[in-house]
């Protein structure tokens, strides 16, 4: 296979993930913060993206492996690579026109393991390690992030509940804006660096760059402006199922939920065990709506967000499989495969124009109204 | 699968999650206190003192947070 025509593709392919990864991700540190009013929606996508910038640059121990261990190293080939990042991308765009926050981790492990899987077979595929590092977390990040973020809103409403009404809403938007920010810089420095990762081995694999070698500084540079370029454009249609589709969040919700979702996401990172931060802040903002006395969780935006997670491995492996074999075939596939995701990311971007989410209407209820939630002080 | 970290990484990030809300809350509270006393031409010293050391320890808790993304 020409590998001339192979690894600049991946590398293409590698920073588009970021930047998907960007806007499908921007959701999870700022999609609480617009739906209070923390802070406005233009605002918040721009203080996301500049914070994962700087993320980008503040540490390059990048992976030393591409799937983190999933699969046999030694089956990773560029075409497999390729495949891999074809399907993320693929499930990506998905969710994110359906509006659903997925694991953007997720589903590049699912697109590598189905490229691997069709390049070398299952025997490349190590089972127990995904069940240990993504299928138990996948399970466990929810329910943390769902318990912890009820308890602090029912802590945080019994505490404020005599307090100033109108100190009060005000305090907690403070508090949201910090919690975001340290969201936002954690994710450019953990999926920034997933990219930087992903080009640096594959540059080693082509004998472009010295086995050992740390990632040049044009990789640092575009994996960090990809994924804030993404971050800016922000993923408004997940934004607006989290900010308004799972719960109606009032500033109390909205500090509970972020906050206690930034607090999980680093300290398991820190111990050793790093969970999807999709699925902490989707968990945690259901958690906060439980927390609500008297507010309602809607129930159906959170069956279909479940159902997605359940998916997102499966949905990526078969689409990454189909790309992978299709690329292994010579460079003749590889081009077909990059110009069929080219149509079909176009085709994605038009059909969501449709029916446009923006900065504009972010904020509008997508599904039927909610009971508003009390807040503490008598108003909201 | 090591079952043992994976409780101890639930119980301190459980543990952090509520603790940083719950000191944030705190803070919240007490600064409200102190503003309605104010406002009546006195003062809350406990309430400005709860306010005081809760928003020290959360700016702590996030310089630490700074740490944990930096050291990685």
């Amino acid at each position: 296979m020409d590998l001339s025509v192979l690894v600049p593709l991946v590398v293409v392919t590698a920073l588009f993930f970021d930047f998907t990864n960007g806007f499908h991700d921007t959701a999870n540190a700022m999609a609480t913060s617009i739906a209070t009013g923390a802070l406005r929606p233009r605002v918040a996508v721009a203080l996301s993206a500049v914070l994962n910038l700087v993320g980008a640059f503040l540490s390059v121990e990048v992976a030393k492996t591409i799937s983190g261990g999933l699969v046999d190293d030694a089956a990773i080939t560029p075409a497999v690579v390729f495949g891999g990042l074809v399907g993320a991308i693929v499930w990506n765009l998905l969710t994110w026109y359906v509006g659903l926050p997925s694991s953007s981790s997720h589903a590049l492990f699912g697109g590598l393991i189905g490229a691997t899987w069709v390049a070398a077979g299952g025997d490349a595929v190590h089972f127990a390690k995904l069940v240990e590092k993504v299928l138990v977390p996948a399970v466990a990040a929810p329910v943390v992030a769902g318990v912890a973020g009820a308890l602090a809103t029912y802590l945080a409403f019994r505490i404020t509940r005599r307090a100033t009404a109108s100190k009060t809403p005000e305090g907690f938007r403070v508090g949201q804006i910090a919690s975001a920010s340290l969201l936002s810089l954690a994710h450019g420095t953990n999926d920034a660096q997933k990219t930087m990762g992903i080009i640096t081995l594959t540059l080693i694999s082509a004998g472009t760059l010295a086995p050992g070698s740390g990632p040049p500084t044009w990789v640092i540079v575009s994996a960090g402006l990809a994924i804030a370029l993404g971050t800016y454009l922000g993923g408004w249609r997940i934004i607006r199922t989290l900010g308004k589709g799972i719960t109606d969040i009032g500033a109390p919700q909205g500090f509970a939920a972020q906050t206690s979702a930034t607090a999980v996401i680093l300290t398991s990172s820190h111990l050793g065990i790093a969970l999807s931060t999709t699925h902490v802040c989707s968990g945690g903002i259901l958690g906060a709506g439980l927390g609500t006395p008297q507010a309602k969780v809607h129930w159906s935006t959170a069956g279909r967000m479940l159902l997605a997670w359940l998916i997102t491995l499966p949905a990526a492996g078969v689409a990454g499989a189909i790309a992978g074999l299709v690329a292994e075939s010579g460079t003749v596939g590889t081009v077909a495969v990059a110009v069929v995701g080219v149509v079909f990311a176009c085709a994605v971007f038009a059909m969501s124009r449709r029916d446009a989410v923006g900065a504009h209407n972010v904020n509008d209820i997508p599904v039927e109204p909610l009971e508003p939630a009390p807040a503490p002080g008598g108003t909201r | 699968m090591r079952w043992a970290l994976l409780g101890e990484v639930v119980f301190a990030a459980m543990t952090t999650g509520i603790g940083a809300v719950v000191l944030f809350a705190l803070g919240v509270r007490g600064w409200s206190d102190h503003a309605d006393a104010r406002k009546a031409g006195g003062a809350n010293v406990l309430g400005l003192g709860t306010a005081v050391i809760s928003f020290t320890l959360c700016v702590a808790m996030v310089g630490v947070g700074i740490w944990v993304i930096v050291a990685k």
